[in-house]
């Protein structure tokens, strides 16, 4: 134990004193995971349910209009803005806005419009009842007045969002004019009742739509940059210990302590414990940061902030083994390179390939197929899921076994052939 | 193996993998309780790596090496607590200071608290260098970090100090003082395997040296016999070129 607590606060006095060590490992991603969820929080958010900003003008304060506005505002999916610097929007201004770029849509609904329709339906249910002979009698058919609703786009915006606002200008239209021609339908079949009785018509909800995750637990969190950025970069962060722990062990090799190390009556793996419980300490303590830095400050700089779900065993888990696989990685490269450039250069090389194909640097679902395949064999694509199940499916440690198990494999395998070239090197 | 001998090489050879030639051929030896024994040659002549197999860092590919009556081989870690080891590098943290680094090594030699303390303390002052204690080692000069680099292998006390060029690159100064402490340590019961480049240090503080090359031990003696036996010497540096030859090596 006096080996092993030897061993580690040598350790903890190295990596004190190694300045650019601290700096890369704890200042570079605290920059690192801020500038990269500001960087992709637009783009991410055009995929994931961010509100879009839109102009509503309903300058009668038409009941159409209305209606148009309230089941927008059901959907959730934008803001409506109705005034623009105190000035109430008229079809010019909400055209002029849009196609000056500084508004995606707007809506624009005319005058009368809700007149019109009413008439229109009048019209509708009239001419029908006529038909069956009921009514005044019309030789000619009736002329419909068509309402048109105008929809300013920005030309940069999406299909899928012309869909969202068009079906839903579609949807309350239709519900409108349906309330309206069944409302008259109502009114003229009371007509014909005995003793001034009103027709009472309920329309019962025949479809209803069942909205739910697609996964085992109940879930409200939403994907967004901070859920993908903040544990991409840690775990990235975590994998650039590689620099100062390789470092610290061709330091040894060169400067000749590896072979005073080796003459000491203590194990190989004794001396070399104290090296890896540090640099496993830095690792969680760097999730701390970063991971602090998602929840409380992100939000400070206008980001959604980071929700860690609810099993913080789990998190633990993933964090440790994930820890653990990092300080694997740099024990390896520490053995098998002969320069600290070199380790320093590959090291950081084979990084950056295992973390752009486990979706760290863009998130999986933007890559093509066939790349999508290759991020299950990258060993950080384990991690990440793994913090994707906890933050975005609540998932318990019970869920999250099956990706820990593969690091765990993962990182004893690099421990094991670092640990046996470094010996078989020794005995040449 | 006699009582008074401590170290006894018995047809040590060692061929690195992949190596064309062995390192080292063939070589026997005894080395005596309390002495003083130089291991001298050229570059690439074989010191480092019977050193390196006396500490048990390399395994021998034949022969066999008993200390104290133990094997290299089969009693690894009770003889790496019976010999203290001063590598040719500066074997030391350079960000430590020369407490941080000497308590670090001391305790992995099982030492602690005040124990420990005071031998640190004892070596500092008696290489002159107690006001340098809470200095970095990479602050220091040449002659301060190889004086560090001494007391590492001597803070707990061994038997036998096997050192690896101990004074190479310091000013003479600074080698004296070492020289003059390792006469010391000697004479305090020490048994010290010394390699150099400097034969004149050789001579004055070795009761015997053999010169190594090739892998192969060509002469074995006092530095007094060596150079009455051969004739036109008149010191041990003219000895080993005569036997060693004047062509450079790598």
């Amino acid at each position: 134990m006096n080996k092993f607590f030897a061993s580690f606060v040598k350790e903890i006095l190295l990596l004190i004193r190694d300045r650019a060590g601290i700096i890369s490992l704890f200042v570079m991603p605290v920059v690192l995971v801020f500038v990269m969820t500001l960087i992709e929080d637009t783009a991410l958010n055009s995929l994931v349910d961010k509100q879009i900003t839109m102009l509503f003008c309903n300058t009668q304060n038409d009941s159409l209009g209305i209606a148009i506005k309230n089941g927008l505002n059901e959907t959730k999916a934008f803001t409506i803005i109705e005034e623009v610097d105190g000035q109430k929007l008229n079809k010019e201004t909400t055209k002029k806005l849009v196609s000056q770029g500084k508004y995606p849509v707007g809506i624009y609904i005319p005058e009368g419009a809700t007149d019109t329709l009413a008439s229109n339906a009048k019209k509708v249910v009239l001419k029908t009842f006529s038909d069956i002979g009921l009514g005044k009698q019309n030789a000619v058919a009736p002329k419909y007045d068509s309402v048109v609703i105008d929809v300013f786009y920005d030309p940069a915006v999406k299909n899928a969002l012309k869909a969202v606002v068009d079906g839903a200008i579609g949807q309350h239209s239709s519900i409108i004019v349906g309330k309206m021609i069944s409302k008259m339908y109502t009114e003229i079949l009371s007509s014909f009742l005995p003793g001034g009785k009103k027709l009472n018509v309920n329309y019962p909800q025949m479809i209803s739509i069942n909205k739910e995750y697609a996964s085992a637990k109940d879930n409200t969190i939403i994907p967004n940059s901070t859920q993908h950025n903040v544990p991409s970069w840690t775990l990235f962060a975590m994998f650039f210990i590689l620099i100062p722990l390789s470092g610290s062990i061709i330091q040894e090799k060169d400067g000749g302590t590896y072979l005073r190390l080796m003459t000491m009556p203590s194990t190989f793996i004794s001396t070399f414990l104290g090296k890896i419980v540090v640099y496993i300490l830095v690792c969680l303590l760097q999730v701390t940061i970063l991971f602090s830095m998602g929840v409380y400050l992100l939000p400070f700089a206008g980001l959604p902030a980071l929700q860690i779900g609810t099993h913080f065993d789990a998190l633990v888990l993933v964090v440790f083994v994930s820890g653990f696989a990092a300080v694997g990685f740099g024990v390896l490269m520490g053995s098998l390179a002969t320069t600290y450039q070199q380790a320093a250069s590959v090291g950081v090389i084979v990084i950056i390939i295992l973390a752009s194909l486990g979706g760290l640097w863009m998130p999986i679902y933007f890559m093509p197929k066939t790349m999508q395949n290759l991020t299950q064999y990258s060993p950080l694509s384990w991690s990440l899921k793994s913090f994707y199940d906890l933050f975005l499916r609540n998932a318990d440690v019970k869920d999250v076994l099956p990706n820990v198990f593969k690091i765990v494999m993962f990182g004893t395998s690099l421990f094991i052939v670092g640990f046996v070239y470094k010996a078989l090197k020794k005995v040449r | 193996m006699s009582e008074n001998t401590i170290i006894e090489i018995i047809n040590l050879s060692k061929t690195y993998r992949g190596g064309k030639k062995a390192a080292i051929n063939d070589i026997s030896l005894k080395i005596e309780k309390g002495e003083v024994f130089g291991l001298l040659g050229p570059n690439g002549a074989g010191k480092t790596t019977t050193i390196s197999i006396l500490c048990g860092f390399f395994a021998p590919t034949h022969g066999e090496v008993y200390i104290d009556g133990l094997s290299v081989t089969k009693d690894k870690e009770q003889i790496k607590s019976i010999i203290g080891i001063v590598p040719q590098d500066i074997a030391l943290y350079p960000t430590l200071t020369a407490y941080e680094n000497l308590r670090f090594i001391g305790r992995m030699y099982g030492l602690k608290g005040k124990i420990l303390k005071d031998r640190i303390t004892k070596y500092m002052d008696l290489l002159g260098l107690d006001e340098s204690t809470g200095k970095k080692v990479g602050e220091f000069s040449g002659g301060m970090k190889r004086s560090v680099n001494l007391i590492a292998g001597l803070l707990h006390d061994p038997k036998i100090v096997i050192l690896d060029e101990p004074t190479v690159g310091v000013d003479v100064q600074s080698r004296n003082l070492i020289v003059q402490y390792l006469y010391e340590l000697n004479k305090s019961g020490t048994t010290i395997i010394y390699t150099s480049h400097y034969l004149q240090e050789a001579e004055y503080l070795c009761k015997r040296v053999a010169f190594i090359d090739n892998g192969n031990i060509i002469t074995l003696g006092t530095p007094k016999d060596l150079v009455l036996g051969n004739q036109g010497c008149k010191d041990l540096e003219e000895v080993f070129l005569k036997l060693t030859g004047k062509d450079l090596r790598d």
